[in-house]
């Protein structure tokens, strides 16, 4: 007999497709990676997003921003962890104000994806290397998903990509890339784990405006713009490209 | 006498097992210094120890401390295997004399069954240092959930330790201590080892339902306090 579970706490039950937390690299510089899309939730945009790595009794927290405003740890490194067996992740929307501490939201025991911080940061990216001559990356698209092909030379393409030098200068323009493509083919389906709609909602959410439902590609190009400073500004890849160009010098 | 720790095998462990059965039983008396000492059952590792002895641990609370200080820059390196060790090599005072036998609880006293987070928590010598390595950082926040004997864990540990995300959570160790333990006379209050209205059961109960409704992990002890109900007013009375 199957047993009905009730609600009554008015916390919402955030989706796991609506999250997507791995770990990069390896311990003792392994760090937390995640994206989310809290879009369909309807959540205060002052409220925080709190991501708890848990392994035995340790468990380190890690502040995503608020709602309005996604903002990457400056540290997310599992710091305090000495191994990562057995590791799950918890996804948290906390009220501000006069609720403060009270839980909005959650998704619970997420298990680590795996992926690199470029995958995690949007899953619907397949990252694979490939022989491209001289050109170092290029962004397909396949009938299902985006491929973001880098060039096989440039050794372990996962390495390659988590280098922030490189992610400064090549995620942006992958990003816009997306964006352009989701909204030129649109989508086909409704399903919130189509990409396309993935893109556009995650593009609504950085640039804190719906997208411009008028056939006028320059409120549309504004649109992406937005988006991708948005993307560059909560990635601090200024600061990224900063530190490489000090440590070049 | 110090020396450095030896970690139990595979068969090391399924021995221990029939021996403090056999102790439990009445059986037998005593593990037996093979057990501890013969490569069949336990491989040398190189970390030093200092025996437990109820002079340099007189409570649990004194344990943590005392394993914290000799394992902390080790815990890397301590596995089931070598916690599970010194438990049997402490079995003097991890276990009770009886009339005509030694009282040996459930294996995971001392043996570390680090898989199963259910008894991991269990163990005598593993369970406080963990505990305390949790919260490092204010460990006076557990000292009432470690104010029992080195044998007896005790309600207040057992009902928020066996779910993690209470006893990760500094808000709620916080209060527990300061509803259940008494400092100015070192020991637990009356009634902190009880199940009824107030208790450590219903305080975990009660800690249960508000993980639903408030992130627990980051909450002041000050309030949680305000939200817990009306039964655990004298608990809260005692502690100002």
């Amino acid at each position: 007999m199957s047993v009905s579970h009730l609600n009554y706490t008015g916390r919402k039950r955030i989706a796991r497709t609506s999250v997507l937390v791995g770990v990069g690299g390896e311990l003792p510089d392994a760090s937390v990676v995640a994206s989310f899309d809290l879009q369909p939730y309807d959540f205060p945009g002052t409220a925080r997003v709190v991501i708890e790595a848990q392994a035995g009794w340790t468990i380190q927290r890690f502040d995503f921003g608020t709602v309005q405003e996604y903002r990457a740890p400056s540290d997310s490194r599992l710091s305090e962890f000495a191994s990562l067996a057995g590791l799950l992740f918890r996804l948290k929307v906390v009220a501000t104000g006069d609720q403060e501490g009270r839980l909005l939201g959650a998704a619970d025991r997420l298990r680590p994806s795996g992926a690199t911080e470029e995958a995690a940061q949007r899953s619907f990216v397949v990252v694979r290397p490939e022989d491209l001559g001289d050109r170092i990356w290029q962004l397909d698209f396949d009938e299902h998903q985006p491929l973001l092909l880098v060039n096989s030379g440039m050794g372990d393409h996962h390495e390659f990509l988590r280098r922030r030098s490189v992610a400064a200068l090549v995620l942006p323009e992958v990003f816009s890339q997306l964006l352009r493509h989701a909204v030129e083919y649109g989508s086909e389906e409704e399903e919130l784990d189509n990409w396309r709609s993935m893109a556009i909602r995650m593009g609504e959410h950085m640039a804190a405006r719906s997208l411009p439902q008028v056939d006028d590609p320059e409120a549309i190009a504004d649109w992406v713009d937005d988006c991708v400073r948005v993307f560059c500004r909560r990635h601090r890849f200024l600061e990224a490209m900063a530190e490489w160009v000090e440590g070049a010098e | 006498m110090s020396g450095t720790l030896r970690s139990l095998t595979e068969e090391g462990f399924r021995e221990a097992s029939l021996r403090l059965a056999r102790i439990r039983s009445g059986e037998s008396h005593e593990l037996g210094s093979d057990l501890l000492g013969d490569p069949t059952y336990s491989n040398s590792t190189t970390i030093p120890f200092e025996p437990v002895t109820h002079a340099a641990a007189t409570s649990r609370w004194h344990l943590a401390i005392f394993l914290f200080r000799m394992f902390d820059q080790y815990r890397d390196a301590m596995t089931p295997g070598t916690w599970s060790w010194f438990a049997l090599r402490s079995l003097g005072v991890l276990s009770v004399e009886g009339d005509s036998k030694r009282i040996v609880k459930e294996d995971a006293r001392y043996l570390l069954q680090e898989r199963d987070y259910r008894k991991a928590y269990r163990h005598l010598l593993a369970g406080p240092f963990l505990l305390f390595s949790a919260h490092s950082n204010d460990p006076t926040a557990v000292r009432g959930l470690l104010a029992t004997r080195l044998d007896a864990p005790g309600e207040v540990y057992e009902q928020l330790a066996s779910r993690k995300f209470l006893i990760t959570s500094r808000g709620v160790v916080r209060l527990a201590t300061t509803m259940y333990f008494d400092e100015s006379n070192e020991r637990l209050r009356r009634g902190a080892g009880g199940s009824g209205a107030g208790s450590p059961r219903r305080f975990s109960e009660v800690l249960q339902q508000l993980d639903l409704t408030y992130d627990l992990q980051d909450i002041s002890n000050e309030r949680l306090a305000v939200l817990l109900p009306r039964e655990f007013a004298r608990f809260l009375k005692a502690s100002t």
